[in-house]
């Protein structure tokens, strides 16, 4: 959270996946995964990534990496363009990004024994060979929590939260400045969530590391991720100091997000819904403001026109015209047909 | 108690073999889901969750897991004791499974429409264009935005939440009496999870159906369940109505996974994780499983095995039994 150097800058990134004919055979269309994301992450510090599910986070995270082409943007890091450099120019940094995987059993060969796994990406990038290998395998699986022995065994032969902790435990190997950790403690129980988060805040500290955090657990990006950037239908509606976007959210869905989380008071069921309406597409983007449609808070004006981003505080950026000369006449709602899903209440 | 149990586990064991040893991984589980109950069942990575879970429908790989002994009742009848094919008949129709890892149990050359077609195909005979609008239906249901679009897409290109709602859409497809779904809403940001609890619950009140819900989330078995039981090293060490249970939990495990716990709400506190971790089912501790992690252990915790005593697996047990 000190002000450090910027490590990963990223400017107007787009990606569109054309969807498939279908059986309708209908006019093609296309998914507008992310539509112009720009964000940074300094040295040494963790910015957090919340959104609804299919707003395009684990796109933005796999384009980061190149694991696929942006259609359009720059991605500078340490100054370089990633998104200019060939595959073999990419190589070496390969080293310093890593990714943990949304889904783990999807990540791990499941052929070879998991500590051999951890050593193999050693000896590919020629950090240590042979018994040191192994040894720091070993040592990369307490790290996260596991026995030295569980590195015999195979990925099937572990529970889910396992599993989890040993994708971690790879990403870790090749000692890499930058992190994209997408959901890294959503399959893992609440212990488990407390120890990797911890161990996550200690690498930070100790190794300087920095983090894209990609997660819909607020409770962790919390902890861990000094700016929160909160993402709707592919663009980013609101970034700032995590602990102010908590406090005093500006974006109408932020809002919502926050009021959303479950209590933990069996008392309190059902209190926590909150978003009514259809939930987006990103083959079909709303006019005027994304969010229009499911805004407690919209007029005329979130129809009609897109907001623009606006700075109302000290880096902080929000995009709503609540902010920015007022919403116009409230919009009119159609009652009645409300879709199954939440019931505002 | 009132309500008719749906499923009744009774003393279930569960073993896995690796390299000559022995893992007791499920140890004498009893558990009960009555009808038109949410059971929650929580406990740690690794307690023995899934295992139990996948036991009920037989789905443990055998070699090297094995169903060491038990019994599941199933409307009475133990499915231990069913053929395979008995078994098959049982599997998606009146007990269906969301698996956890949503990309493991989708097949990844056939498009989630097929998927979803298939098991209303399979399990409520319907055809053609029927089981295409109940499958569309049924995507809608769970929250999949242009369902008839999202239908011709592989599961590759669909997001992480959007593929564990399509394998929702799957199970309840076949109306099933009893779900047991397995972590369903972990891959879901709030929004869209308090939307799937709901449909749950709807399900539950309109069709009596019945859930097992495996989850680590509290908030999530705040919200839904109504009974929970709890886990730790193969073991139920506590059950009971979901009030007592969060509000006055009674074994040190349940409060230590209380504490554990991230809020949203509140202010930032450092976590505080259970010390230790937990045991190696090949190796499990002396006396009581918990006794090497907990704060209050005395010396009788290390010799002796404590029962379940009044719904708590406990010598020091605080609040009296229910
Ligand atoms: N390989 C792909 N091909 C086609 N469409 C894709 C592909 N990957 C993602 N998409 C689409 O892009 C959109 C964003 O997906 P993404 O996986 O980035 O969402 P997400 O924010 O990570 O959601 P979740 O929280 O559910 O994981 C979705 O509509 C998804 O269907
Ligand atoms: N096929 C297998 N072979 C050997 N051991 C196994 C196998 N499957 C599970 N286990 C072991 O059984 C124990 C319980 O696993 P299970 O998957 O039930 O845990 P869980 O409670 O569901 O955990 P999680 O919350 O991480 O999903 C673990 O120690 C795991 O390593
Ligand atoms: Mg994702
Ligand atoms: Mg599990």
């Amino acid at each position: 959270m000190t002000c450090g150097s910027v490590l990963l800058s990223v400017r107007g990134l787009r990606k569109e996946y054309p969807l498939r004919g279908g059986l309708l055979g209908r006019g093609r269309g296309l998914v507008r995964a992310v539509r112009g994301v720009s964000f940074a992450v300094e040295e040494g510090s963790a910015l957090g990534l919340v959104g609804e599910s299919g707003a395009g986070k684990s796109t933005i995270g796999r384009t980061l990496l190149r694991l696929e082409e942006p259609t359009e943007g720059e991605i500078l890091f340490r100054g370089r363009d990633l998104s200019r450099l060939s595959m073999r120019e990419l190589r070496p940094l390969r080293r310093e990004m890593q990714i943990v995987f949304q889904d783990p059993f999807g990540s791990l060969n499941p052929r070879i024994p998991v500590g051999r796994a951890i050593r193999e990406v050693l000896e590919v990038h020629r950090i240590v060979r042979g018994r040191a290998a192994r040894e720091e395998a070993g040592n990369l699986l307490e790290v996260v929590g596991l026995k030295r022995a569980d590195g015999e065994r195979y990925p099937h032969e572990f529970s889910a939260g396992q599993r989890q902790r040993i994708c971690i435990a790879r990403a870790l190997s090749l000692s890499p400045r930058f992190i994209v950790a997408d959901e890294p403690v959503s399959a893992l129980d609440m212990s488990n969530q407390a120890q990797i988060v911890n161990l996550l805040l200690a690498l930070q500290e100790k190794l300087g590391l920095s983090y894209l955090l990609i997660t819909h657990n607020l409770a962790v990006v919390r902890q861990i991720a000094g700016r929160l950037a909160v993402l709707y239908l592919g663009k980013i509606v609101e970034e700032g100091p995590t602990p102010d976007v908590f406090r005093a959210p500006l974006h109408p869905y932020t809002e919502a997000l926050l009021a959303a989380s479950p209590s933990r008071d069996p008392r309190a069921r059902g209190r926590a819904l909150l978003l009514s309406g259809e939930i987006p597409s990103s083959l079909r983007i709303p006019s005027g403001c994304p969010f229009h449609p499911r805004c407690p808070r919209a007029g005329e004006k979130c129809r009609a026109e897109i907001p623009r981003e606006i700075a109302p505080g000290p880096s902080r950026r929000v995009s709503c015209h609540i902010h920015d000369g007022g919403t116009g006449p409230p919009l009119e709602r159609r009652q009645g047909q409300a879709p199954r899903g939440p019931i505002p209440s | 108690m009132g309500k008719e149990s749906l499923l009744e586990v009774e003393d279930l064991r569960v073993c896995f073999a690796s390299d000559g040893e022995t893992a007791r991984v499920v140890d004498e589980v009893s558990l009960a889901v009555r009808e038109s109950e949410v059971l929650g069942l929580v406990g740690e990575s690794g307690c023995g969750k899934s295992v139990t879970a996948l036991s009920i429908l037989r789905l443990i790989p055998e070699p090297p897991g094995r169903i060491a002994g038990g019994s599941i009742r199933f409307r009475g009848r133990d499915l231990l004791r069913l053929s395979e094919s008995e078994m098959r008949k049982i599997r998606g129709n009146a007990i269906s499974m969301v698996f956890q890892e949503p990309m493991t149990s989708l097949n990844p050359v056939l498009t989630c429409g097929f998927q979803v077609e298939e098991a209303f195909r399979r399990h409520r005979r319907l055809r053609g264009a029927a089981a295409r609008e109940a499958a569309v239906e049924a995507l809608h249901l769970v929250g999949i935005p242009d369902p008839e679009a999202r239908a011709a897409e592989y599961p590759h290109r669909l997001s992480g939440g959007m593929r564990q709602r399509v394998l929702l859409a799957i199970a309840l497809g076949c109306r099933p009496a009893l779900l047991i779904a397995d972590e369903p809403t972990t891959a879901l940001d709030v929004t869209i999870q308090a939307q799937i609890l709901r449909v749950l619950l709807d399900l539950k009140e309109q069709l009596g159906m019945s859930v097992l819900l495996i989850t680590h989330d509290l908030g999530v078995v705040a919200e839904a369940a109504d009974r929970v039981a709890v886990m730790y090293a193969g073991e139920i060490v506590e059950e009971g109505d979901v009030v007592s249970v969060l509000e006055r939990p009674r074994h040190p495990y349940t409060r230590a996974l209380l504490r554990a716990a991230p809020r949203a709400d509140g202010a930032p506190e450092t976590l505080r994780p259970i010390e230790g971790s937990v045991p190696d089912p090949r190796d499990h501790p002396s006396g009581c499983r918990f006794h090497p992690r907990c704060p209050i252990a005395e010396e009788r915790c290390k010799e002796a095995h404590p029962p379940l005593a009044g719904s708590v697996r406990c010598f020091l047990a605080e609040g009296e039994g229910s």
